[in-house]
């Protein structure tokens, strides 16, 4: 008898064993439930961004709307009040508010902390899936404060048109939402790194609301970016995305 | 005082108009935003003489609320000067702004006084609406005018603008359109502009300008890295121009230190030889570059540069700019004109007025 319990327990703990290796996500599953849960069709959310050096600080306010390739920032802080950005495929387009013209910035400028920040343009309205632009693979599994996490690497794929050669992020195994990432130029030296301290779940997913990004190459900055008000696949007129609605 | 007096009619004259469209609940919603600033500007002559000016300068812009697919704006900028060059008080005004603009399904139309520009990002802009010779932006605002447009968007990043502008009320019509596309990742214009003969008056003597005529290109791209724009226009044979060309080439960069700060380059070469920028004087090339530091997020560092090729006459213009405290504004500019007495950037007299060798300018400024 006692032979047969111990079969059994045996049994039972290989079979569990095996679920746990079979139902395992891969890190291309993983970055694509994180894809699932950051893109939408379209999205509209009220942000600030607070730049801080040193003893330092502003505040940007703005409103951004996004669907597909195509992102629109407006400004509507005091000293940047009417600027707005216009982002269609990689051309980037302003908006002067004093001259009331439209000016197509260069693409080098894409890769320039956006109104000063430590985001640049890419970061701030970049909206390709990671998961198609990245070659994933899981390093290990670690905490983030009381939350475990999937480390994953991710190295650029060989055609794609990314800002960041490497990126090391950490995956929330329950919400799949990244807490932590770590972005790296091809040099392997650390350009940025991004913590997220606060999530909220917004209908079925789980979004970063308030992250601090810090350019690594700057000694005492960091710039907040904190979401007030998020909702996605919202209606979005067509005719948003164009040089008249700039105007 | 007399345009004290024209611009405050102007101000009560429109917030009489809001509170009768909008009602007394949505003229609360008007806002106000603007700059207010105080400049300390010197100039050292040819002769070495030195003269301050203390000029203090309030924008006023008033926020007012859409009503459907109508929108309207008013902006004013006022100066006042304590003691000008003249030695006595002075006080200007200008209203930038104020114009209704409608929406239709179509196409846009805008009403009244309102900036027009053709710009494509160049430091000088041969080709604008207003074709302004102030290198440095030195001599104020300067790009509004009493005009009509009519704006018909064809595409996301297609469309054309009819304008019909009135600088001188009384003297004709001056009338512009301008076509623009984007293509292959170029962004591309062209415009015809129409100006009217009018009669200018200066210090007593009235001078007659023909009617002349301009067509142009203009494209701003990438070339991988670099950024690239450029322009040619050809101003039609009147009295001051043979109808010959102008254009403009130009590239810019920018550059990431090791630091995290970033350098912006960016560098143009003009050839005028219609005569409308560039004078047979002063021979028909100039070089212009911008070097722009970003210090850190709050501070940076600019020089703009022009220089002759022709007579080896420079002009120079540092430019620092810092955010301090609660989002106080100061700027630190200057100007350094190099060249012998017949050259373009030398000192000599230009309309009765004697260009200084040097000029300063320290400011503070306060955005609300």
């Amino acid at each position: 008898m006692k032979k047969y319990l111990v079969i059994f327990l045996m049994a039972i703990g290989a079979i569990l064993l095996l679920s746990s290796i079979a139902f395992a996500l891969t890190a291309d599953e993983i970055m694509q439930k994180v894809d699932d849960f950051h893109y939408a069709t379209t999205m509209k959310m009220e942000a600030e961004m607070i730049i801080v050096n040193g003893k330092r600080e502003m505040t940007k306010s703005m409103t951004l709307l996004a669907e597909g390739e195509s992102a629109l920032i407006e400004f509507t802080n005091t000293r940047d009040r009417g600027t707005k950005f216009l982002k269609v495929d990689d051309s980037l387009w302003m908006f002067f508010p004093d001259a009331e013209e439209v000016v197509k910035i260069s693409g080098h400028m894409l890769e320039q902390g956006m109104m000063g920040s430590d985001f640049s343009y890419q970061d701030a309205m970049e909206s390709e899936k990671l998961a198609e632009l990245y070659q994933f693979n899981i390093i290990k599994e670690e905490n983030i404060g009381d939350r475990p996490c999937y480390v994953i690497e991710g190295i650029a794929k060989e055609d794609a048109k990314v800002s960041y050669y490497r990126r090391v992020s950490w995956v929330d195994k329950e919400r799949f939402v990244i807490l932590q990432e770590d972005l790296y130029a091809q040099s392997g030296r650390l350009l940025k790194q991004t913590v997220v301290n606060r999530v909220e779940k917004i209908g079925e997913r789980w979004y970063a609301m308030d992250s601090v990004m810090e350019n690594k190459l700057k000694k005492n900055t960091r710039t907040e970016f904190r979401i007030i008000s998020i909702e996605f696949n919202v209606a979005i007129p067509e005719e948003t995305f164009s040089l008249q609605n700039l105007q | 005082m007399k345009k004290c007096g024209i611009i405050g009619c102007a101000i009560l004259t429109v917030l009489c108009l809001c509170f009768a469209v909008f009602g007394g609940s949505a003229l609360a919603e008007i806002g106000l935003g603007g700059k207010i600033e105080t400049n300390f500007l010197g100039t050292i002559g040819p002769d070495g003489d030195v003269t301050t000016i203390w000029q203090e300068h309030l924008n006023l812009d008033f926020l007012l609320p859409d009503l459907g697919t109508t929108s309207a704006r008013f902006e004013i900028d006022m100066y006042y000067e304590p003691q000008s060059a003249k030695g006595i008080p002075s006080f200007s005004g200008d209203v930038s702004k104020l114009y209704v603009k409608q929406r239709f399904s179509k196409w846009h139309l805008t009403l009244g006084r309102q900036p027009i520009t053709w710009s494509f990002g160049s430091l000088v802009n041969p080709v604008d609406f207003s074709v302004n010779t102030d290198l440095l932006q030195m001599g104020g605002q300067g790009m509004s005018e009493n005009a009509a447009v009519v704006y018909l968007p064809l595409g996301w990043a297609t469309n054309v603008s009819v304008v019909a502008a009135w600088p001188e009320l009384g003297q004709g019509t001056k009338f512009g359109i301008r076509g623009r596309t984007n293509l292959a990742g170029f962004d591309l214009t062209a415009n015809y502009l129409r100006e009217p003969e009018r009669i200018v008056a200066w210090e007593g003597m009235q001078f007659t300008l023909p009617e002349s005529q301009r067509m142009a290109f203009t494209a701003k791209g990438d070339l991988g890295p670099v950024g690239v724009y450029g322009t040619a226009g050809y101003n039609f044979q009147d009295v001051i121009s043979d109808g010959k060309i102008v254009y403009l080439l130009g590239a810019d960069y920018s550059f990431n230190f090791e630091n995290g700060s970033k350098l912006v380059m960016q560098a143009e070469y003009l050839r005028d030889e219609s005569g409308v920028i560039q004078s047979a004087q002063t021979g028909p090339n100039l070089l212009l570059g911008m070097l722009s530091y970003e210090i850190d997020e709050f501070a940076g560092l600019s020089m703009l540069a022009g220089f002759n090729p022709q007579d080896q006459s420079v002009i120079i213009a540092p430019i620092y700019k810092n955010q301090i405290g609660s989002g106080l504004d100061v700027n630190l500019s200057g100007v350094l004109f190099i060249g012998s007495e017949t050259s373009q950037f030398g000192p000599k007299t230009v309309m009765g007025v004697m260009l200084p060798r040097a000029m300063v300018q320290i400011g503070v400024g306060y955005p609300f």
